[in-house]
């Protein structure tokens, strides 16, 4: 009899701090999400500032590594890419400065879905420039075919934005390698 | 007035050509930013970003979705709402893709009316199939949680059978179908075309578990035990769902009165899987219950005894775990152990901890959606600290080398140098014009451009003629001279026939020199003048930079500060949350002990009844 009696007060007591830990438990839990929603909302804050200082980062160490009186920025694109797919592209600026690019799948892919990708930002000096561009790749035949520019582009003191395109030619069943400048 | 009109047609045709440039620049900037987007460079994309909010037009207008959808994943919420309003009210022309993943964000967020509204733009031809199907799938959801529910049904019956995404709203129906207390053949019928065509690949096997194993707690708390039998019976034991389908199908075993066949899946439970499971602790309780049912009450206390022993070294066990929880590295593990480095909504994050003793315990803890995301955002302020001090490194970097460019500037003497060629370009072309002049006079010359040889031959000729004279004036009546005079006179005109022989071959060599040099000279003239340019524009890598520079690493330095504070605060709030959690977990074992306990103090009291009641104790005993 005594030991039921025993076995009823542990009970009871364990009810007790069952309920004590839940109502102290759910007080640290309201501490605790207001915490975290209040770190969250700093984290986010760092995250935003982060996003507008890699902006200005970036555009700093673009004006460190070229200048707008120097710089030149060599694109490249592709009309549609039926008649041409490119594995890879090298161009030389006045028979130096070689630029060498190979593709993958996935660039290639985002090349034909119209996106235009910035190969390399250059420094050029003012006055004439010759740019010689061999773009390889296979044609709609799955030969293998080059496709080669020379052309010269002219600095002066603002920035010079040069796009190599390779245009398909529905007329001739063929692409050729086109260049632009702004 | 002429002029005036002139002066009109030039400014306009310059103010068309510079629109036309800056249009195909932005042009190149938008393919720029698509180009970084569609190979999965999130953060270039992002620096495009800022220069397309800046413009007009359909470009704009795309710059718009895709910042609203960044702002989203960055918790940006009122931002992004307010973009999405003037989106909203604007004839928007953004791409299919853009108003994809904005739809994505909101569907994540719960936010159906907005994520349907975004799915309702996006053009089904210009996504990919399996871009689609996700957008279908979300449609379908969206519905769902709007209780729209038989839009929802048309559009899953509209959707590709065997898609993965046909089965995630299909398992979302029939929750809902749950949820509105539906059931019939039309419910089992959903069901059986749920489970029949997903597609044979881990993510299908998982789903079809898992829409068994909902299917067969609802049929449990309908109190359907047969059903469920069924659906869990269907269920793989290599899946994750397999713990709680084993207890589940042991609890049925027993609703049905098998006692027997309901402990043979709890002994499987605990064979297999960690006891810090919460099945399989539930289990643990659940065999002796069963065996008490059975009326082994022997076998019943000797695991109760058993059983709380074992409780009683997981407690142990737990309350060391956590006293060490700050030393711990498994939080340090588990970010080293992920495979993507970026940070934000586009890192793949695998959110299973690594196998050690502190994660078989605190998996359960990663189960929970905002611990998770808790965890994620520490690892983002990890990484975003070690990207600030990588920064800050490279901006001390870059002062020492705009300082020696501009200590190298100065220090070049350019502009003397310059002059000097100058000078020297100017005598050259000096030297050119007097050669041309002499190459011009040629023609009228007898003995025109002679070599060395030819210039002493004709200093010969002078000479002998002289001579000759001298003698004529001399010796008039001695000596005959006009054999001399005849002599001289045909060697002048072999000599001069000689050289007018040559003249012309002399004349073109002395012209194609005197072009060439001509050609070099104006070269060098460019040259010169580039030089000078390239001397003016020089000042330009490193004038202002220096101010620059440091505006932007007092920032960085800042933000770096506020990022290692905000990492320690995060910690911090994971440490007390894993914390909380193993103290929840003690609790819960306390209270599995308490059970486990008063079952046995039970079995003993009601073993001591008995014998008081059959009298098998002695009076002695008794007191």
């Amino acid at each position: 009899m005594r030991f039921i009696y025993l076995l009823l007060l542990s009970l009871i007591s364990t009810v007790g701090f069952a309920e004590t830990v839940t109502t102290s438990g759910e007080a640290t839990g309201n501490i605790t999400a207001i915490q975290t929603s209040q770190l969250s909302a700093k984290a986010t804050s760092i995250k935003q500032s982060v996003l507008e200082l890699n902006r200005e980062l970036y555009q700093l160490e673009e004006e460190l590594l070229s200048p707008a009186t120097t710089r030149a920025a060599v694109y490249f694109s592709l009309s549609y890419g039926e008649f041409f797919e490119p594995y890879s592209i090298n161009i030389t600026v006045d028979n130096k400065q070689p630029i060498q690019y190979l593709y993958t799948k996935r660039q290639v892919s985002a090349l034909q879905q119209g996106a235009i990708q910035p190969l390399k930002n250059l420094n050029l000096g003012p006055g004439v420039h010759t740019i010689k561009a061999i773009a390889k790749g296979i044609d709609n035949n799955g030969k293998n075919r080059e496709l080669v520019l020379e052309e010269k582009v002219e600095k002066y003191d603002q920035p010079l934005y040069i796009e190599l395109k390779i245009q398909d030619n529905k007329e001739i069943q063929s692409a050729k390698l086109l260049m632009s400048q702004w | 007035m002429n002029f005036l009109l002139t002066l009109l047609l030039v400014f306009t045709a310059n103010h068309v050509y510079s629109q036309g440039n800056e249009q195909e620049v932005l042009r190149l900037k938008k393919g720029e930013y698509y180009y970084h987007y569609l190979t999965g460079d999130f953060p270039s994309a992002m620096n495009q970003l800022k220069q397309w909010r800046n413009s007009e037009g359909s470009i704009a207008d795309e710059a718009n979705v895709m910042e609203a959808a960044m702002l989203l994943s960055l918790g940006l919420h009122q931002k992004a709402q307010n973009i999405f309003g003037e989106i909203q009210q604007g004839d928007s022309k953004a791409s299919a893709q853009a108003w994809f993943y904005l739809a994505r964000r909101w569907f994540e967020l719960g936010e159906y009316s907005s994520a349907l509204e975004s799915i309702n733009n996006i053009e089904a031809l210009a996504l990919k199939p399996k871009m689609l199907g996700e957008a279908q799938f979300m449609k379908a959801a969206s519905f769902i949680e709007l209780g729209e529910h038989k839009k929802a049904q048309v559009m899953i019956i509209n959707m590709p059978r065997g898609s993965i995404w046909t089965g995630l709203a299909r398992h979302n129906y029939i929750l809902a179908m749950f949820d509105g207390n539906n059931s019939g053949q039309s419910l089992a019928l959903l069901i059986e075309d749920a489970t029949f065509y997903l597609p044979d690949t881990e993510e299908g096997r998982n789903l079809r578990d898992r829409i068994h194993l909902i299917s067969a707690l609802h049929f449990l708390q309908s109190g359907k035990n047969r059903s469920a039998e069924k659906h869990l019976k269907k269920m793989s034991l290599a899946g994750p769902y397999a713990p709680t389908a084993l207890l589940q199908f042991g609890w049925a075993k027993v609703e049905q009165g098998e006692y027997d066949q309901s402990l043979q899946p709890w002994r499987e439970l605990q064979t297999r899987y960690n006891r810090f499971d919460p099945e399989v602790m539930e289990s643990m309780l659940g065999v002796p219950h069963v065996l008490e049912l059975m009326n082994a009450n022997t076998q019943a206390l000797n695991i109760y005894e058993l059983t709380e022993k074992r409780l009683l070294s997981m407690k142990i066990l737990l309350t060391e775990m956590n006293n060490g929880l700050a030393e711990n590295t498994w939080l340090e593990d588990w970010v080293i152990n992920q495979n993507d480095q970026s940070w934000g909504w586009q890192a793949n994050i695998e959110s299973t901890l690594p196998f050690n003793d502190t994660a078989a315990v605190l998996q359960q803890l990663v189960s929970d959606k905002k611990i998770v995301n808790q965890m994620r955002e520490y690892r983002d302020l990890l990484i975003l600290t070690d990207y600030l001090t990588e920064k800050e490194e490279s901006l001390r970097l870059w002062i020492t080398l705009v300082d020696k460019r501009e200590r190298i500037s100065k220090a070049r003497i350019v502009i003397p140098i310059i002059e000097k060629a100058s000078e020297d370009l100017r005598e050259a072309e000096i030297k050119l014009k007097q050669m041309q002049g002499y190459l011009q006079r040629s023609n009228q010359e007898v003995f025109a451009l002679p070599n060395d040889s030819e210039e002493l031959k004709i200093g010969l000729l002078a000479s002998t003629a002289g001579t000759i004279e001298q003698l004529m004036e001399i010796n008039k009546a001695s000596r005959d001279v006009t054999v001399y005079q005849q002599r001289w006179a045909r060697v002048k005109g072999v000599f001069l026939w000689q050289m007018n022989t040559a003249k012309v071959n002399k004349q073109w060599e002395l012209k194609k020199q005197l072009v060439a040099m001509e050609r070099l000279i104006n070269e060098a003239d460019i040259q010169l003048i580039e030089t000078r340019l390239a001397s003016q524009w020089s000042p330009a890598s490193w004038q202002g930079m220096k101010a620059k520079i440091l505006t932007i690493l007092t920032k960085t330095s800042e933000l770096k500060k506020l990022a290692k504070q905000a990492k320690v605060e995060s910690k911090a709030s994971l440490l007390a949350v894993a914390s909380d959690f193993l103290n929840d977990f003690t609790y819960r074992i306390n209270d599995y002990l308490s059970q486990s306990r008063l079952s046995i103090a039970r079995l003993y009291d009601d073993a001591l009844q008995e014998y008081v009641a059959t009298g098998e104790l002695n009076d002695k005993e008794q007191q």
